[in-house]
């Protein structure tokens, strides 16, 4: 079996949806239908597409948290069904943003961000430096002992940024990261994740933000569970 | 950070159910330590009993359970003392009154001649002992004394119009002695028209080895077969006012700790429900179903230990309280052993742990997709 955690290989993409179909209530319901493409190693890529569109149980398959009903996700050349404990691989290779920031309301900021440290070999000591230095990434050094009652919307979604940065993951996968804030707020949103990928990072963003998808450098569009256009985006053409 | 910090932070972070579920366990827990430590407190005291009158064995009528119903002709003492091994025999009769002018119900009155081991063993503190086989006195133990709130020189109605004489008071460490009077044997049968009748004869051997008591016990078992011999703290342990007691005591318990783990386990579930969306996203970022278990646990184990130690702590109250009551002191001891306040522990721990043990269990069970949706 391969390691998941292998060494970057570019011929092998990051993330390969095949075939990709989910059905709920016994088949009645079609969510996906043959969905497929490839994410690589260093590509930033939106997901758009309208409500009901399939994008997020589409994000759910990739990131592990559901099984397709058909089709596979491969994960530099592993498909995940073959891996038994998915959670140890959210844990080591992925990273997760969420719309509604989703911080626990009676930790830190700081405490927060160590929250996906627990499932690593790092002592407390290195998880603190850890977590200090993502929130410095994130711009939020001086919010760290401030739990997320005191912090604004967008300071929250640094936080569950930083948070989906602790293991230095692989692949950041993010639902709505902007859906909850103003345009000003969810500009240094952009702003963040445009520099988190100049630094290497894999982005996959869900959006019904078209000035977020325009800036990623791919855009998928899901219409009634299909894939409908996979195309690169103008200024990175 | 640790990961308790975690756990400690959720249950801080909900003080007023934290508080609630601490509170609901500590009362199980008070009430498991002060029953179970009453009932301990009787055995010791049953114990030492029979130890302190320098009695070695206890002969009674065979086949009777309850020590006090048990009836012997008096002149059985002789075939006793003839057993090889016995030093010395005394007979004794055993009443449970109710002092009704007083309003004092299960008063024990032990008959005894005023020449026996326990009479001549009694720590007289105030007046005198007996002055003659026959007369109407008592000796009062300290405690009883202060119940009935008199002294050497007053008189007490053993039944009603049978006035005896208090001629002295004695101290004891032992509650049961505390609380009970000692008459002249001779006085005590006329007085319950069982002359030529005792409950039982208190041995003294010659040589206390307790495979030779056991010896003695078997022989005077065999010389008749209406005798029935036991080791002193045999008889304790094999009392049946103890063993109903403790089996009340543990079914109390058990009411009173299932109580407590339906409260665990409402106050788990409820936390567990309210942060559905919260495990949900530790599940979605990597935290492994044993941890999620372990987080909703350790919760319940925290709660249980805070509790467990604020219940023991109201458990020596209440027993402290118990036993300086005019109704109660004469038969409760003060003090609760180290044994039961760990019982105690261990109960509110396991207690935790069950009632935590679903809720946790449905928390890891529960698919992260379907969690991160609810509302």
């Amino acid at each position: 079996m391969t390691d998941p955690g292998q060494p970057f290989d570019p011929s092998v993409p990051l993330l390969e949806a095949a075939h990709l179909s989910r059905h709920f209530i016994d088949g009645q319901v079609t969510a996906l239908r043959d969905v497929s493409f490839k994410i690589h190693e260093g590509e930033y890529a939106a997901l758009v597409g309208k409500s009901g569109s399939g994008k997020s149980t589409l994000l759910n398959l990739l990131g592990g948290l559901d099984s397709p009903t058909t089709g596979t996700v491969s994960f530099r050349g592993q498909d995940l069904a073959g891996l038994g404990d998915l959670a140890r691989f959210r844990s080591a290779q992925l990273g997760f943003v969420f719309q509604s920031f989703h911080l626990v309301s009676v930790l830190t900021a700081e405490q927060n961000v160590q929250l996906p440290m627990f499932e690593t070999t790092m002592t407390p000591a290195q998880r603190k430096s850890r977590a200090r230095e993502m929130l410095a990434r994130v711009g939020l050094s001086h919010r760290a002992n401030h739990r997320p009652q005191k912090l604004s919307v967008g300071e929250r979604q640094r936080v569950a940024i930083a948070r989906a940065l602790a293991n230095r993951p692989a692949l950041l996968l993010a639902d709505e990261p902007t859906g909850n804030l103003d345009s000003v707020t969810a500009e240094s949103i952009f702003a963040l994740f445009d520099s988190l990928n100049r630094d290497g990072m894999t982005l996959l963003l869900v959006t019904h933000d078209p000035i977020l998808a325009a800036r990623s450098h791919r855009t998928l569009t899901l219409h009634d569970g299909q894939l409908v256009s996979d195309v690169p985006n103008p200024v990175h053409r | 950070m640790w990961f308790i910090t975690v756990i400690l932070a959720n249950l801080r972070g909900r003080p007023a159910r934290s508080l609630l579920t601490l509170t609901g366990i500590a009362i199980a827990v008070a009430a498991v330590v002060s029953l179970l430590g009453v009932v301990r407190g009787f055995e010791r005291s049953l114990l030492e009993l029979y130890q302190g009158r320098g009695i070695d064995l206890m002969v009674q009528q065979s086949g009777r359970l309850q020590m006090t119903s048990s009836v012997l002709p008096e002149g059985m003492a002789g075939k006793v003392a003839a057993v090889p091994g016995v030093a010395a025999v005394h007979p004794a009769l055993i009443e449970v009154l109710s002092l009704l002018e007083d309003d004092m119900m299960g008063v024990v009155v032990q008959g005894w001649p005023p020449d026996s081991e326990p009479v001549k063993r009694l720590n007289i503190v105030n007046g005198a002992a007996f002055s003659e086989p026959d007369a109407r006195d008592v000796i009062l133990g300290q405690r009883l004394a202060a119940a009935l709130k008199v002294g050497p020189g007053d008189s007490v109605d053993l039944i009603e119009g049978e006035s005896f004489r208090i001629v002295g008071v004695f101290d004891s460490d032992n509650v049961f002695d505390n609380g009970s009077m000692f008459a002249p044997l001779r006085s005590l049968q006329r007085l319950m028209l069982r002359e030529g009748e005792v409950t039982m004869f208190g041995v003294v051997a010659q040589d206390r080895d307790p495979e030779t008591l056991k010896g003695i016990a078997e022989a005077i078992s065999a010389s008749d077969p209406k005798l029935e011999a036991q080791v002193a703290d045999e008889m304790a342990k094999r009392s049946t006012e103890i063993r109903v007691a403790r089996s009340f005591a543990w079914l109390t318990s058990m009411i009173a700790l299932a109580i407590g783990s339906i409260g665990m386990l409402n106050t788990m579930m409820m936390a567990v429900f309210e942060r559905t969306r919260e495990i949900a996203m530790l599940r979605a970022i990597g935290w492994k179903r044993r941890r999620v278990i372990a987080m909703i646990l350790g919760e319940a184990t925290l709660l249980s230990i805070a509790g467990s130690i604020l219940g023991i702590m109201l458990a020596v109250i209440l027993v402290r309280f118990l036993a300086n009551l005019p109704a109660s002191g004469r038969l409760v001891e003060g003090d609760v052993s180290p044994s039961v306040m760990l019982q105690g522990l261990v109960l509110a721990v396991l207690l935790g742990l069950i009632g935590g043990l679903y809720p946790a269990w449905s928390a890891a069970k529960l698919p992260p997709v379907e969690g991160l949706r609810h509302d």
